[in-house]
């Protein structure tokens, strides 16, 4: 009895002890990432190997290997760390793709062109990504770490609505400024928070230009029906469509949600067929998008034109339809054809489509375009505070008046970008153009969508 | 609510009573509810579209291929892994279906990516009128399938040795057992066909909408429902389950009280309803609207 | 110090399997000082404190689902319909609401909520979702088995949806100065002034939580209610004959776990700031599932169970979170769950009743203990 509990005793140390040993060393490589910043430029090169591959492997394979090596030659005086938790996995992971290889694209680009100069100093650039499964109570407390574990400077933003809104909490708590491209819902910019910042046009604004866009033809249509998955985002998108094409003149005959992610969409196309609705408007996510043009096509639904708010703007939108994507017209935060005149080191919509395909192989979707925009608003705050302080670094983003290849960067005071508008692209043979407003068109709306059965 | 509804709900129900037939089998012979059901259908899936994309080969065409290789696949999972621990109880065995969901959906996205597909073929989206509905081709033939396997699945169980022998054990396990019968053989069979039928919802199911790993686990919930509405382990049930779920829900979806934009309707409530429903049907029936005790 | 939070969980684990150990009382005893102590220490110590609090998060539901699904043998997988419910009530009553919007904003939709004070929010997250329980259960616990199983997933799916859909509650959309908004989702206001001292708050009212649960947990499975629910677990005929008022006991035990899975949405409401009705906010189904996945690590129907189960999956949560950055990235973020898939897979396999059989009375390890689990559920 006593030798047998004494082996028991003996035996639960020995776990114990290799238990700790394991996790000591487990421990102590963890430590190994947390370094302070600014760094002198000797010490970086070690220290930003591992962080700055946390970042980069991630993006479609492509490594940022150039910023590590630039920060190895010594050509940099610190590392400014920023941090994101991004939907790498779940739900959301294929768009939340497209932000990512935006923010590293931004990296890259100004780690290669010297970095970002404060008072006098070079500093490189360096984002720590994690995954936070497309769920938003993973995002609380990914953004918990990276500020405390990984001690970023600055935070970009994760993707989607709901989780943006719990690290905008988080950021205005420990006062850590956050530009984010991804969340556009206005309920993000009405809690009163003063670091957080979204350089993309507001949920509002999503199919306000596809209305617009359509109001302008001729023969001007009359009825519009609109659909809206039954979220958050969606839903705000809908209630403004359905303002906006109110103060436009036209008769909404129906207005329906239905439940989030469901791709069974036929009989609330039915509905809509029903009603004989000119226009079909639909607020939602990509599958969403992709089901209810083929139920319109089954139904033999032949509406004068179709509008989305999410699905049109990335390639797999015609991927997934092929020729029945055509017509289709989309709400885009930024396309490939727009001209400003930026100041910042993609200068064009041109160059960066071009850079950006060179990197990654695709086609940029706006997504992307969002996620470098965060990254060149930082850049430019940065430059002009002088500082790394965050308040005086958010003091100065709160003042920010920039143009970019993406279009102008300027905050209301709620922290939205209003001052940015909204561009409609449209599927024309296979070709994603841009048709609205005319001064950024790169040709004629095709109006009116042809029958189905009339279709070529 | 129109004709529309009636037609799209049945051709639904013939997909979900497919989904249904494979989820019951095992639930109602091997006592397992099983998650892994869901990742099933999206390698039936994925399979499809590879065979449609690679090798340009129709998924109605490349259905018996797909059905086979999850018939393996199936046979493989029961025999080395589920039949270790089919004598545990309710909870380890849907904890093991669980894990197993975890990690074939987490593959689906390793090996197929997040990215959306559809098998879209020429056909996708053909369709003929009836009446003052549209009736698709391929959801009409989707639902063709599904009673023909149906039928060839009640006239294995009844007129097969084998068949016999999985009604047998489903009935009296310790009665089989003395008969001679196999039981982790048996066992593995029916984890096979019904690995196989999801196989078969999965290749129909690529060609309805666009679809990601993520989406599939759905369909154990819409599983679960078929097998509460039509009753326990019954082939015809799980039929009339999955006509019924269809139905119910395409008409929760169309209907409209009063009219214009201050009408009610159901369509957000669609799933609130199903759900609830489902309970409510367990509590007044439990043994399914078409079930009767002991019938198989 | 700054000392990082795995080491703090594996300490933790040791220490807790060292106290729960009945054979040596001396050496429980002081298992269970030294685990208590570094309990109280680590948001001191702990280099970041938050990762720490969802450890009693979903120590707290688990516990729960201890009462209902391993003392009683009924296996509820809609835990989360409670956690969610927890979640809403302590925003909707603990929550100051939002000034109107201005008139000319294209938004209408609100979120306003009632804003009581926060310790009345806590005690309504615990309430309302044990009286919600307690209607579900009178019904759904006549269930048995896989149907009462699936009637509880079916409640936990329909639940986000009904709540989604009430547009309004207490007004309209075209008077929203007394509407409550619970469809788009609902947030925390204020902010709390001091992020620190509320997440030391926060992991205080957790471990407390934590513990008067465990020591419920304790407590019941050595009175009457315990016993009349072991005698349910193990043939509820026998009990009803015996004298066991099983339908009591059984809805006990159900608003019990509904009430502890409800305080455990609550807390961690407040750490996610806002919440939505959707699967990808509070109400995600994997919650059910991860509450029995730790039950099943520590074991399930035990006292220590939920305690040792929920420290064991938050540091195999927080390696596979870490371990991305450790190898250099190399796609491991897409692997991660597949791992955590595997190790559920391997965990059933070969211990089926907990990491504690390693452990056991019989001291030494062999890996007969695996063979012996595989021998005795495989056919």
């Amino acid at each position: 009895m006593i030798s047998k509990s004494r082996v028991g005793v003996r035996y639960r140390m020995f776990t114990l002890l290799a238990t700790l040993g394991l996790l000591l060393s487990m421990t102590l490589a963890a430590c190994g990432d947390n370094t302070a910043t600014p760094v002198p430029a000797t010490t970086t090169a070690a220290a930003t190997t591992s962080a700055a591959t946390t970042a980069a492997t991630t993006a479609s394979g492509a490594t940022s290997a150039a910023a590590t090596t630039a920060a190895a030659t010594g050509k940099f005086d610190g590392v400014i760390k920023f941090g994101a938790p991004l939907s790498l996995t779940g739900s959301l992971n294929n768009e939340s793709k497209q932000t990512q290889n935006g923010y590293e694209l931004w990296k890259e680009a100004v780690n290669n062109a010297g970095g970002i100069k404060i008072a006098g100093k070079a500093y490189s650039i360096d984002i720590t990504y994690y995954d936070d499964e497309s769920k938003q109570d993973k995002s609380a407390q990914l953004a918990e770490k990276l500020i405390k574990e990984d001690k970023v400077n600055f935070l970009l933003g994760p993707y989607g609505t709901n989780s943006t809104k719990t690290v905008s909490a988080i950021a205005e708590q420990y006062k850590i400024p956050m530009v984010e491209g991804n969340g556009a819902a206005e309920s993000i910019f009405s809690q009163g928070y003063k670091y957080t910042f979204g350089v993309l046009s507001p949920s509002s604004n999503y199919l306000a230009g596809v209305v617009d866009a359509l109001a302008a033809q001729s023969p001007k249509p009359k009825t519009v029906a609109i659909l809206s998955a039954n979220d958050n985002f969606s839903v705000e998108v809908a209630d403004a469509a359905k303002k906006v094409a109110e103060k436009n003149g036209f008769q909404v005959v129906v207005y329906e949600k239905y439940p989030n992610a469901e791709t069974n969409l036929t009989s609330q196309v039915a509905k809509v067929k029903d009603s004989n609705a000119e226009i079909l408007l639909n607020s939602g996510h990509l599958n969403e998008a992709i089901a209810v043009v083929k139920a319109a096509k089954e139904l033999k639904y032949s509406p004068v034109a179709m509008g989305f708010s999410v699905g049109p703007g990335l390639p797999e939108f015609a991927d997934n339809l092929k020729a029945d994507a055509n017509y289709v017209l989309g709400g885009s935060q930024w396309t490939s054809a727009v001209k400003y005149k930026g100041t910042d080191i993609f200068a064009s919509s041109q160059k960066y489509y071009d850079d950006y395909k060179k990197k990654f192989g695709v086609e940029p979707a706006y997504q992307a375009a969002d996620g470098t925009a965060c990254g060149l608003a930082f850049q430019y705050a940065l430059e002009k505070a002088g500082t790394l302080d965050p308040t005086k670094v958010r003091d100065t983003l709160a003042g920010l008046d920039i143009m970019t290849f993406y279009g102008q960067i300027k905050f209301d005071d709620r922290g939205a970008n209003i001052y940015k508008p909204m561009v409609v692209e449209q599927w024309q043979s296979g070709k994603k153009v841009t048709v609205w407003p005319n001064d950024v068109a790169e040709t004629k709306m095709l109006f009116p969508t042809p029958a189905w059965d009339k279709r070529s | 609510m129109s004709l529309q509804n009636v037609v799209s709900g049945l051709l639904l129900g013939g997909m979900l009573a497919l989904i249904g037939m494979g989820f019951s089998l095992v639930w109602g012979i091997l006592n397992i509810v099983n998650l892994a059901h869901a990742p099933t259908i999206m390698f039936g899936a994925y399979i499809t579209y590879y065979f449609y994309e690679g090798l340009h080969i129709d998924p109605f065409l490349a259905l018996p291929i797909t059905m086979g290789i999850l018939a393996i696949f199936g046979f493989l999972l029961q025999q080395f892994l589920i039949n270790r621990i089919i004598k545990s109880t309710l909870l380890i065995t849907f904890l093991l279906t669980f894990g197993l969901e975890v990690m074939f959906v987490n593959l689906g996205r390793l090996i197929f990516s997040g990215v959306p597909r559809t098998v879209k073929t020429d056909y996708d989206s053909a369709s003929f009128s009836f009446l003052s509905a549209e009736v698709s081709f391929k959801k009409l033939a989707g639902l063709g399938i599904a009673l023909i396997l149906t039928f060839l699945l009640y006239l294995f169980m009844s007129r097969t040795k084998i068949g016999n022998a999985i009604r047998a054990t489903s009935m009296d396990l310790n009665a089989a057992k003395l008969m001679g019968i196999n039981i982790a053989n048996i066992y593995t069979v029916t984890y096979a066909i019904s690995a196989a039928l999801a196989g078969a919802a999965g290749a129909l199911l690529s060609t309805w909408n666009s679809f990601t790993p993520d989406e599939f686990g759905k369909y154990n919930i819409r599983a679960f429902a078929v097998v509460v509405l039509g009753g326990l382990g019954s082939i015809p049930g799980a039929l009339i389950g999955g006509l019924a779920f269809g139905f119910i829900s395409e008409i929760i979806g169309g209907l409209t009280i009063g009219s214009g934009l201050d009408a009610f309707t159901l369509s957000p409530w669609k799933e609130g309803i199903l759900f609830l429903s489902l309970v409510l049907v367990l509590i007044i029936r439990p043994q399914g609207l078409m079930g009767k005790e002991g019938y198989r | 110090m700054n000392i990082p939070n795995l080491f703090i969980m594996a300490v933790a684990i040791m220490l807790s399997i060292v106290a729960s150990q009945r054979k040596n009382k001396m050496l429980g005893f002081a298992g269970l000082g030294v685990l208590a102590l570094l309990l109280v220490a680590a948001p001191f110590i702990s280099e970041n404190k938050a990762p720490l609090i969802p450890i009693f998060i979903l120590g707290l539901g688990a516990v729960g689902w201890n009462i209902i699904g391993g003392y009683t043998g009924y296996a509820a997988f809609g835990q989360v319909a409670f956690y969610g419910l927890g979640a809403y009530t302590v925003v909707l009553f603990g929550s100051k609401s939002r000034t109107p919007l201005p008139a000319n904003s294209l938004s209408s939709i609100q979120d306003q909520t009632i804003g009581w004070s926060l310790p009345i929010a806590f005690i309504l997250a615990a309430v309302i979702p044990a009286i919600i329980a307690l209607l579900i259960g009178l019904p759904v616990l006549k269930l048995k088995g896989h149907y009462f199983a699936i009637a509880t997933l079916g409640i936990a799916v329909a639940t986000p949806q009904v709540i989604a859909n009430i547009g309004c509650i207490g007004g309209t959309d075209q008077n929203p100065g007394f509407c409550l908004g619970l469809g788009t989702g609902l947030t925390m206001r204020p902010l709390p002034d001091d992020k620190e001292a509320n997440l030391t708050q926060l992991y205080f009212l957790g471990l407390i939580a934590m513990t008067l649960a465990v020591f419920l947990l304790w407590y019941i499975s050595r009175n009457k209610f315990g016993y009349g629910l072991f005698a349910i677990r193990e043939n509820e005929e026998a009990a009803s004959v015996m004298g066991v008022n099983t339908a009591l006991f059984k809805n006990a035990a159900f608003v019990l776990a509904a009430a502890l899975t409800g305080l455990a949405g609550a807390i961690q409401a407040m750490l996610q700031i806002q919440v939505a009705p959707n699967e990808d906010s509070i109400f995600n189904t994997s919650t059910s599932l991860y509450v029995i996945v730790i039950c099943l690590l520590g074991g399930v129907g035990t006292v220590w169970g939920p305690f040792i189960g929920t420290f064991i999956f938050a540091f195999i949560r927080e390696v596979l979170e870490n371990m991305p950055k450790w190898f250099n990235n190399k796609g491991l973020i897409e692997w991660r769950d597949v791992i955590f898939g595997l190790i559920v897979v391997l965990m059933v396999l070969f211990l089926p009743k907990g990491i504690m059989q390693l452990v056991g009375n019989k001291g030494r390890f062999t890996w007969k203990i695996f063979l012996r689990n595989i021998r005795e559920n495989s056919i």
